[in-house]
C-alpha cells in the first residue's frame, strides 16, 4: 500500500474542489443585493438614455444607467465612468465607484481574463482611499479579499478578510470572512500561520458545535503543520458528529497525511490517532448528499433578498462541488484501514491487528494485497495462539490455488498446529500431499521434521526410522530433505537401542555434515551415546569430550557431562568421574538429569571412602530442589549410606520419617519404593539378627554343638545351608567359619594326651579356655543384641499399621493403601484384595501393580483394565514399564493358549511398546525375543529376523539372550526357506553358547532337522555323534525326547 | 382508546403472545427468567380534577375544564351551575385556551435565558394540570407551548423527583418526538444523580407506554449510562423486559445485553444460561457487535482473559470512537491486556483512551483501578 497514492487521491480531489469553488467569490447574491441598493439611490433621479454618456444630461445619463443595468454590470460600466467622472470630489461618486469594481469583477468571472479583475482591484482599493468609511467599505474589502484569492495573492487576501472579520458590523462579513481567511491559511499551506485566528474562533464557538468542530478541524491542520503534533490532542474529541467540517476532504488529506509522517517517524500512537478520524469515501458520500438535500430544502424557504440566502446558497454550492468530486476519486479505505491495522501490529495490539487484518481479507477480496492481508492476519492469530483461527486461516490460505508467496510457511504452521493437537490423520493428509511432489525441499524437510517429531511425542521410534528412510530412498540427495532424513534416521534407531545401526549412521553424517546443519550439534552429541551403547567405551568417552569441547554452551552440555562421569567412573578414574558429576547443575536445569548427577556422585564419594561427603550432597539436594526434587529417592539414598556403614537406627529412622512425610503424595513414585524396601531389609535384618543370636546362643549355651559346628565342616556346612543358618549374617559365618584368627579364639584347646606315656602334651602358646570362647562370645552376642536393639523402635508392623490407622482417620486413601501395601508384602500368605476398583482407581501405580496381582489368575480381564488405568493415569511412572510388561505377558499367554491371528496382534502392540518405548531401559532381550516369537507365529518372519537382529547388535544382552536371538533367527530362517542361514545360526549358537543347555539342546535339534533338508547326511550323523556326547547334560533338556524320537539315539 | 388498548396490548396480550411464541417454537428457546421493569399505573383517561382549570374557548367566553371521561373533555360553564358538556379533544372549531398569568413574557425571557428557577415557581400551577390534557391537538389549544416549556424546565433543572412525578401524569404515547428526548434527558439526570428509584419509575413508565421502537431505541443508551454507574440490577430489568419483544433483533440485543449485565456482575454461569439462548451471530449480523461485546465480557467473568480479548478486541476494530459502549470497550481491552501481560498494548491503549475521552467515567475507574494516570 501507499499511503501517499491515498493522501493523493484526496489532494486531487481537493484541487479539484478548489477549481470548482472558485466561481463562489464572486458572490452572486451579494452582487445582486448591492446592485438593488445602488438602484434604490438612483430612483428618484431616472432618465431617459442616451448613445453617448458623455453627451447625455443627468437626468438622461441616469435614465440610461437604469436600461444597462437591467443588462448587466459590465454593459453599464460606461455610464459608470461618466457618473463617476462628473461627481468627483461629490460623495455621491461613491456608490460607482464600488458599482465599476463590481462590474470589473463580474466581466472577469465570465472571461477569466486576469487583467479585468485588477482593474475591479484597483478600483476597490480606490473606494477605500477615498471613502474609507463608506457605507459599502465592508463589501468592498469583502470583495477586494476575494479579488487578491483569484489574482493568488493570498496574503493580501487574508489581510481584506481579517480587516472585515475584525471590523464589520454584519455578522454574515465576519463569519465568511473568518471561514474564508482560516480556509485560505488552510490552502496556502500557512495553516500554521492562522493558529491564533483559529484559537480565537475556537474561544468563541462554545455554543456553536458546527463551528466549534470547523474550528478544532483548523487548529489540527495548523498544529500539524507547525509539526506540533501534541498539541492537536485536545481537539480531537470533537471530531465526532455530523458537522462538515469534519468531512470535508481537505481537512480529511491532511489528518492522512500527518497520519503518514507520524507513523514513518514510528510515532504510533499519534499516527493511529489521526488515521481514526479520516473519513471513509462512502461516508463522505453519504454525508455530503445528505447536507446537499438538507440545504435544497432550506434554501427553498431563505428569502434570495436576505444575507442568510448567501450563505446557505454558497454552502449548497460547495457541498454539491464537494459531493461531485468526492464520487469521483476511487474507493480508498482498504489503503486507511490497512494503515491502521498496521498501527495495531506496529503497536503490540496483536488482538486488535488479527481483526483488522481478517476484516481487510474479508471486505476486500479483489484487492491487489489480499494475500498479504490473510497472511498477516494468519501469522497474528498464530502468535497469539489462537489456533481455532489460525487454523481457518491457514485452511483459507491453501484454499487459494493463486497464493503461493507465503505457502511454505502456512503449510509448516499448519503442519505444526495439528501435529501439536495430536491430529494424525489431517497432519498426514497435508505432508502426503505436498510430498506428492515437494517444490521446496527445506519446506520437505520442516516437514519431516514435525512428522517425526510427532511420532518422538509417542515413543513411535519405528514410525520414525520407517518414515524417515522410506523418504530418504525417496529423495536421495535432495537437500536439506536428505539431511533431515538421515538424522531422524538415526536418532531412531539409537531410541531403539539398535546402537550398532545408530552410531553407523550417526557417524556417516558427522562425516557427511559440517556444523551449519542445524543437527550437527546433536548428532555429535547422539553419536557418543550410541558409542556408549556399544559398550565402546574409551571411543563414547572421547566423542562426549570432544562434544564438550566443540559445544561449550550447548544444552546438551548437562547430560554428556553425566555420561563422562559415568564413563570414567566405569574405569575407576573416581575422582575425574566427581568432578564431571558436579558440573552437571552448571549445565542442565533438567530435574533428571540434576537428580542423575547428584546420586552419581554421592555413589562415587562413598566408592571413594566419604560417605559423609556423600549424604552432605544428598542433603544439599533435598534443601535445594525440595518439593520439586526427587527427594524420596534422595532420602532413600541417604539411608542407605547409613545402612552401609552399618548405622542401622539412622537408616529406618531417616526412612521411616521421610515415608511418613511422603507417603500421602501419589505423584511421588519413589515413595513406593522406599516403603517396599524398608519392608524386606527391616524383614531381612531382624531375621539376620535373630537367627545370628540364636546361633551365637547354641554355641554359648551348648558345648557339644559348638564342638561339633565348629570343628566339623559338614555339619558346619550342613547347618548353614538350613533354615537356621541361611539367613545368619554373612559377617558372622564369616568369623565362624572362614577367619582362622579369630576361630582360633572360640575353639577350646584340647588337651592331648601322648597314647605311649600317657601324659598330657602341653599345647603349643597358650591353651584357649572355655571361659575365654565365651567371652568372645558373649562379645558377639552383645554385639548383635545391640544390633537388634537398634532397629526395635521402626518395626514395619506397628509403623505401617500405625500409619493405616491414621490414614483411616484422617481419610487419606492414598496412605492407608501404600501402607497396606507394605503389612501385606511382609507376609509370604496370600493377602486378599484390599481395595475396590474405584479406590484403585485413585492409587499410586505400586500400588495398582501390586493389587493387580491378586486378581491375576481369578480376573484376567479386570487386571489388564488395571495395568492400563496406569498407562493412562501414571505415564511418567516406573510403573509404566512394569505394567506393559504385565500386560504383555497376560496377553502373551493368551494368545499361546488361543493362537487367534487377533489376540497375537493385541500381544505384539504391547511389545512394540516395551521395545520401541524403553528400548534403552530392558535389562535383557526378553520382550525383543516374545516379539520375534510373535512377528514368527504371525508369519511375519522378516520382521521379526530385523527385530532378533537387533538383540546381536546389542552387546549388553551378552549371553543367554544372545543364545536365544541365535536359535529364533534360525528357525526364522528356515520357515523362510533359508536353510543354510538356518543353519549359520544353529551352528554359531552350538559353538559359543554352549552353556545354555536348554538353548543348546533345541539348537541340534533344529540344526539337525535342517541338515536334513539341505541333504547334508554327513554332517547330520557328525551332529549326532556330537550331541551324544553331551548328553549328559543335555538329555534333561526339553528338546532331547523330539531328539531321541527322530534320530533313535 | 388507543391509550387503553395499548395498555390492553402490553399489560395481557404480549406475555401472552410471547409466550405462545416462545411455546410453539421450540425447547430450546426457552426464554430466560429474566428481571423486568415493575409495572406501574399509567395515567387513566377517566377522572376529576381537584381544581378545574379555566380556560376560555374560541369566543373567548370563559368554562372550566373539570376532567375527561373516557378521553373526552369535561367542560362546565360559569354561568350555567351543574351543567357539563363532554366534547372529544378534536372536535370542530374547538378552541381551550387556559389563562396565562400577567408577567407570562418576562418568565418566558427568563425560560429562554435558560433561568428556569423563577419560571419553574410561577408557572406551576398554571402548567401541571395541562399534562393530562396533551392529547388535544395543538392547533386548538395553547395548553402544549405552555406546558412542553415547563416540562423543559423542570426535566432539565427541576428536582427529579417532582419532574418524574409529572412525567407519571403525562400521555407519552401520544406526545411528539421533542417530549421523548426530555424524557430520556430526565431519565439520565435521575442516573447521574443516582436516584435510581425514580429511574426504575421512569422506565417502567416508557416500557409500557412508548411504541417499543421508541423505547427500545432509548433504553439500551440509558443502560449503558446504568452499568456506567454500577447499576446493573435495573440495567438488567431494562434488558429483560424488551428481551419479551417478538421482534427478534431487538430480543436477541437484549439478550445479550442481559448477559453482558449478568457477565459483569461476575455470574459467569447466569451470563452463558442467557447467552445460551442466542445462536452464534456472524459478521454482518445486526447484533454482531453486541455479541462480541457479550462473549468477551463471559471471558472475563470465567477469567478466561485470552477469550475475552479475542471478542472485545473484535468490537474495538469494529466500532467508531463515537459509539456508546466505546469507553467500556477501552477500559475492558486496556485491562485484558495489562492481565494478559501484554503491557505495552495495554498502555498504549490507555494513551488512547485518555486522549479520547478524557473525562469519562470509565476512564476514571480505569485509573483508579490500575493506578496508571497517564
Amino acid at each position: 500500500m501507499s499511503v501517499v497514492r491515498v493522501s493523493d487521491c484526496l489532494c486531487s480531489l481537493y484541487c479539484v474542489l478548489c477549481r470548482l469553488l472558485c466561481p463562489l467569490r464572486r458572490v452572486s447574491a451579494l452582487w445582486l443585493f448591492c446592485l438593488l441598493a445602488v438602484l434604490c439611490i438612483w430612483a428618484p433621479q431616472q432618465m431617459s438614455a442616451q448613445s453617448d454618456p458623455s453627451q447625455l444630461t443627468d437626468p438622461q445619463l441616469y435614465e440610461q444607467l437604469k436600461v444597462k443595468m437591467d443588462e448587466s454590470l459590465v454593459a453599464a460600466r460606461p455610464i459608470l465612468l461618466e457618473l463617476s467622472k462628473r461627481l468627483a470630489d461629490e460623495p455621491e461618486r461613491e456608490s460607482y465607484i464600488f458599482l465599476l469594481g463590481l462590474s470589473y469583477q463580474d466581466e472577469y468571472a465570465s472571461s477569466s481574463d486576469t487583467g479585468k479583475l485588477k482593474q475591479a482591484v484597483e478600483y476597490y482599493n480606490r473606494y477605500l482611499k477615498e471613502f474609507p468609511s463608506g457605507i459599502r467599505a465592508d463589501f468592498v474589502r469583502f470583495n477586494l479579499a476575494g479579488a487578491y484569492t483569484d489574482l493568488n495573492d493570498l496574503a493580501s487576501a487574508i489581510k481584506y478578510y481579517e480587516i472585515t472579520y475584525k471590523r464589520s458590523n454584519k455578522a454574515v462579513f465576519r463569519s465568511e470572512s473568518r471561514n474564508r481567511m482560516a480556509d485560505l491559511y488552510i490552502r496556502s499551506n500557512r495553516a500554521a500561520d492562522g493558529i491564533p485566528l483559529f484559537l480565537e474562533v475556537f474561544s468563541a464557538a462554545v455554543l456553536d458545535a458546527d463551528l466549534r468542530a470547523q474550528s478544532a478541524s483548523w487548529l489540527i491542520q495548523g498544529y500539524l503543520a507547525a509539526g506540533q503534533p501534541k498539541e492537536i490532542v485536545p481537539y480531537l474529541r470533537y471530531l465526532t458528529g455530523r458537522y462538515e467540517a469534519i468531512y470535508d476532504p481537505a481537512f480529511n488529506v491532511t489528518l492522512l497525511k500527518a497520519g503518514d509522517n507520524l507513523f514513518e517517524q514510528e510515532n504510533y500512537d499519534q499516527a493511529v490517532l489521526l488515521y481514526s478520524f479520516v473519513k471513509g469515501r462512502g461516508e463522505i458520500i453519504d454525508f455530503y448528499e445528505a447536507r446537499v438535500e438538507s440545504l435544497q430544502q432550506k434554501v427553498r424557504y431563505v428569502s434570495p433578498d436576505s444575507d442568510q440566502f448567501m450563505v446557505v446558497d454558497g454552502q449548497l454550492k460547495a457541498a454539491e462541488a464537494r459531493l461531485a468530486a468526492v464520487k469521483e476519486i476511487r474507493e480508498y479505505n482498504v489503503d486507511m484501514k490497512w494503515r491502521i491495522a498496521r498501527v495495531y501490529k506496529q503497536t503490540q495490539r496483536t488482538w486488535e491487528s488479527l481483526w483488522a487484518f481478517v476484516h481487510l481479507y474479508e471486505d476486500f477480496p479483489d484487492y491487489e494485497h489480499v494475500e498479504s492481508f490473510l497472511f498477516t492476519a494468519y501469522s497474528e492469530a498464530k502468535d497469539l495462539g489462537d489456533d481455532v483461527m489460525s487454523e481457518k486461516l491457514a485452511t483459507d490460505y491453501l484454499a487459494e490455488k493463486d497464493f503461493l508467496k507465503f505457502r511454505a510457511q502456512v503449510i509448516t504452521g499448519l503442519a505444526q498446529h495439528y501435529a501439536k493437537q495430536r491430529r494424525y490423520d489431517e497432519l498426514m493428509a497435508l505432508v502426503n500431499a505436498y510430498m506428492a511432489s515437494p517444490e521446496n525441499f527445506t519446506v520437505a524437510a520442516q516437514l519431516v521434521n514435525i512428522v517425526c517429531s510427532y511420532y518422538m511425542v509417542d515413543a513411535q521410534y519405528q514410525e520414525v526410522r520407517v518414515y524417515a528412510e522410506g523418504l530418504r530412498e525417496r529423495f536421495p540427495r535432495r537437500e536439506p530433505l536428505y539431511e533431515a532424513t538421515r538424522y531422524w534416521s538415526g536418532l531412531s534407531y539409537l531410541l531403539l537401542a539398535d546402537y550398532v545401526q545408530a552410531s553407523e549412521t550417526l557417524g556417516a553424517f558427522i562425516q557427511d555434515y559440517t556444523q551449519r546443519s542445524v543437527f550437527y550439534e546433536d548428532v555429535y552429541y547422539r553419536y557418543a551415546v550410541a558409542l556408549f551403547g556399544e559398550q565402546k567405551m574409551s571411543d563414547a568417552e572421547a566423542q562426549f569430550l570432544s562434544f564438550v569441547d566443540a559445544y561449550p554452551s550447548s544444552g546438551l552440555r548437562g547430560e554428556a557431562e553425566l555420561y563422562i562421569g559415568d564413563l570414567m567412573r566405569s574405569r575407576g578414574a573416581l575422582e575425574e568421574a566427581s568432578t564431571h558429576y558436579r558440573k552437571v547443575p552448571d549445565f542442565t536445569d533438567n530435574p533428571s538429569f540434576l537428580a542423575k548427577g547428584v546420586f552419581a556422585l554421592a555413589e562415587v564419594l562413598e566408592e571413594l571412602d566419604r560417605p559423609q561427603e556423600g549424604v552432605d550432597v544428598l542433603q544439599a539436594y533435598v534443601e535445594t530442589h525440595g518439593e520439586d526434587g526427587q527427594i524420596s529417592e534422595a532420602y532413600y539414598r541417604i539411608g542407605m549410606v547409613f545402612d552401609r556403614l552399618g548405622r542401622l537406627d539412622e537408616r529406618f529412622r531417616i526412612h521411616s520419617l521421610a515415608i511418613r512425610e511422603l507417603i500421602g503424595d501419589v505423584s511421588r513414585y519413589s515413595v513406593d519404593e522406599l516403603i517396599l524396601s524398608y519392608v524386606e531389609h527391616y524383614g531381612r535384618y531382624s531375621t539376620t539378627f535373630a537367627d545370628s543370636l540364636a546361633l551365637l546362643n547354641r554355641l554359648t549355651e551348648d558345648a557339644a554343638f559348638r564342638k561339633e559346628f565348629l570343628t566339623d565342616r559338614a555339619y558346619q556346612y550342613q547347618y548353614m545351608q538350613s533354615a537356621e543358618g541361611i539367613h545368619v549374617d554373612k559377617e558372622l559365618a564369616y568369623l565362624l567359619v572362614r577367619d582362622r584368627s579369630f576361630r582360633h579364639k572360640i575353639i577350646e584347646t584340647e588337651i592331648q594326651v601322648d597314647p605311649e606315656t600317657g601324659l598330657e602334651i602341653p599345647p603349643k602358646g597358650e591353651p584357649v579356655t572355655e571361659d575365654m570362647v565365651m567371652e568372645e562370645l558373649e562379645k558377639l552376642v552383645d554385639f548383635y543384641r545391640e544390633k537388634q536393639a537398634s532397629i526395635a523402635d521402626y518395626n514395619p508392623e506397628s509403623f505401617f499399621s500405625d500409619l493405616v490407622a491414621s490414614g483411616r482417620a484422617s481419610g487419606d486413601l492414598i496412605q492407608q493403601m501404600r501402607a497396606q501395601m507394605a503389612l501385606d508384602s511382609m507376609t509370604s500368605e496370600p493377602t486378599p484384595p484390599r481395595f475396590d476398583w474405584e479406590q484403585l482407581s485413585m492409587a499410586p501405580p505400586a500400588v495398582i501393580i501390586f493389587e493387580a496381582a491378586k486378581h491375576r489368575e481369578s480376573r484376567p480381564d479386570a487386571t489388564k483394565e488395571l495395568y492400563e488405568t496406569i498407562l493412562q493415569k501414571h505415564p511418567y511412572s516406573n510403573s509404566v514399564y512394569d505394567a506393559l510388561l504385565a500386560l504383555a505377558d497376560l496377553t502373551f499367554e493368551e494368545a499361546e493358549r488361543s493362537g487367534a491371528e487377533k489376540d497375537w496382534l493385541t500381544t505384539l502392540a504391547y511389545y512394540n511398546a516395551i521395545t520401541e518405548r524403553y528400548a534403552m531401559r530392558s535389562k535383557n532381550a526378553k520382550a525383543h525375543l516374545r516379539k520375534g516369537r510373535i512377528l514368527s507365529e504371525l508369519s511375519r518372519d522378516a520382521e521379526a529376523i530385523q527385530v532378533l537382529g537387533q538383540i546381536l547388535r546389542n552387546p549388553q544382552w551378552k549371553g543367554l539372550d544372545h543364545a536365544k536371538a541365535h536359535l529364533e533367527l534360525g528357525r526364522a530362517y528356515r520357515r523362510q526357506g533359508k536353510l543354510s542361514e538356518a543353519h549359520g545360526f544353529f551352528e554359531r549358537l552350538i559353538v559359543a553358547y554352549g552353556g545354555y543347555a536348554e538353548t543348546v539342546s533345541w539348537a541340534y535339534y533344529y540344526d539337525l532337522l535342517t541338515l536334513e533338508a539341505m541333504n547334508e547326511t554327513e554332517s547330520v550323523q557328525q551332529l549326532l555323534e556330537e550331541y551324544k556326547t553331551r548328553s549328559k547334560v543335555l538329555s534333561q533338556t526339553e528338546a532331547y525326547p523330539l531328539v531321541e524320537k527322530k534320530y533313535a539315539l | 382508546m388507543h391509550s387503553s388498548h395499548q395498555r390492553f396490548f402490553r399489560r395481557i396480550l404480549r406475555p401472552l403472545i410471547g409466550g405462545l411464541l416462545f411455546a410453539s417454537s421450540a425447547l430450546s428457546a426457552q426464554p430466560s427468567e429474566l428481571p423486568r421493569l415493575p409495572e406501574i399505573d399509567l395515567p387513566t383517561d377517566t377522572f376529576t380534577l381537584a381544581e378545574p382549570i379555566r380556560i376560555t374557548d374560541a369566543n373567548k367566553n370563559p368554562q372550566l375544564l373539570v376532567g375527561m371521561d373516557a378521553g373526552q373533555l369535561r367542560l362546565s360553564f360559569p354561568n350555567m351551575p351543574g351543567a357539563e358538556a363532554i366534547v372529544p379533544v378534536d372536535g370542530k372549531d374547538m378552541m381551550v385556551m387556559v389563562e396565562l398569568p400577567s408577567n407570562y413574557n418576562r418568565l418566558l425571557n427568563d425560560f429562554q435565558l435558560g433561568q428556569y428557577g423563577l419560571f419553574l415557581s410561577e408557572m406551576k400551577e398554571t402548567a401541571e394540570p395541562l399534562a393530562a390534557f396533551l392529547s388535544i391537538p395543538a392547533a386548538q389549544t395553547n395548553f402544549h407551548g405552555i406546558f412542553s416549556r415547563y416540562y423543559e424546565a423542570l426535566a432539565l433543572a427541576g428536582e427529579v423527583e417532582d419532574a418524574v412525578a409529572l412525567s407519571l401524569r403525562m400521555p407519552w404515547q401520544i406526545l411528539p418526538p421533542e417530549y421523548l428526548r426530555l424524557g430520556e434527558r430526565l431519565v439520565a439526570r435521575s442516573i447521574e444523580a443516582q436516584q435510581f428509584d425514580q429511574t426504575r419509575r421512569l422506565l417502567a413508565l416508557f416500557y409500557q407506554s412508548l411504541p417499543e421502537s421508541d423505547f427500545s431505541d432509548m433504553a439500551f443508551r440509558l443502560a449503558d449510562a446504568l452499568r456506567t454507574q454500577g447499576e446493573h440490577e435495573l440495567a438488567a430489568q431494562v434488558y429483560g423486559s424488551l428481551s419479551q419483544s417478538n421482534d427478534s433483533v431487538l430480543q436477541q440485543k437484549s439478550l445479550l445485553w442481559a448477559g453482558y449485565s449478568r457477565a459483569v456482575a461476575g455470574d459467569a454461569t447466569g451470563a452463558r444460561q442467557i447467552l445460551d439462548e442466542v445462536q452464534a451471530l456472524q459478521r454482518g449480523d445486526e447484533n454482531f457487535l453486541t455479541y462480541c461485546l457479550a462473549l468477551g465480557r463471559l471471558g472475563y467473568a470465567d477469567n478466561n482473559i485470552r477469550e475475552g480479548l479475542r471478542y472485545l478486541s473484535r468490537a474495538m476494530v469494529l466500532t467508531a470512537v463515537d459509539a456508546t459502549f466505546k469507553p467500556e470497550l477501552y477500559y475492558l481491552l486496556t485491562l485484558g491486556y495489562q492481565q494478559s501481560g501484554n503491557i505495552e498494548a495495554s498502555d498504549r491503549l490507555a494513551r488512547e483512551f485518555s486522549i479520547f475521552y478524557p473525562e469519562n467515567p470509565w476512564l476514571q475507574k480505569y485509573q483508579e483501578e490500575s493506578g496508571n494516570t497517564l
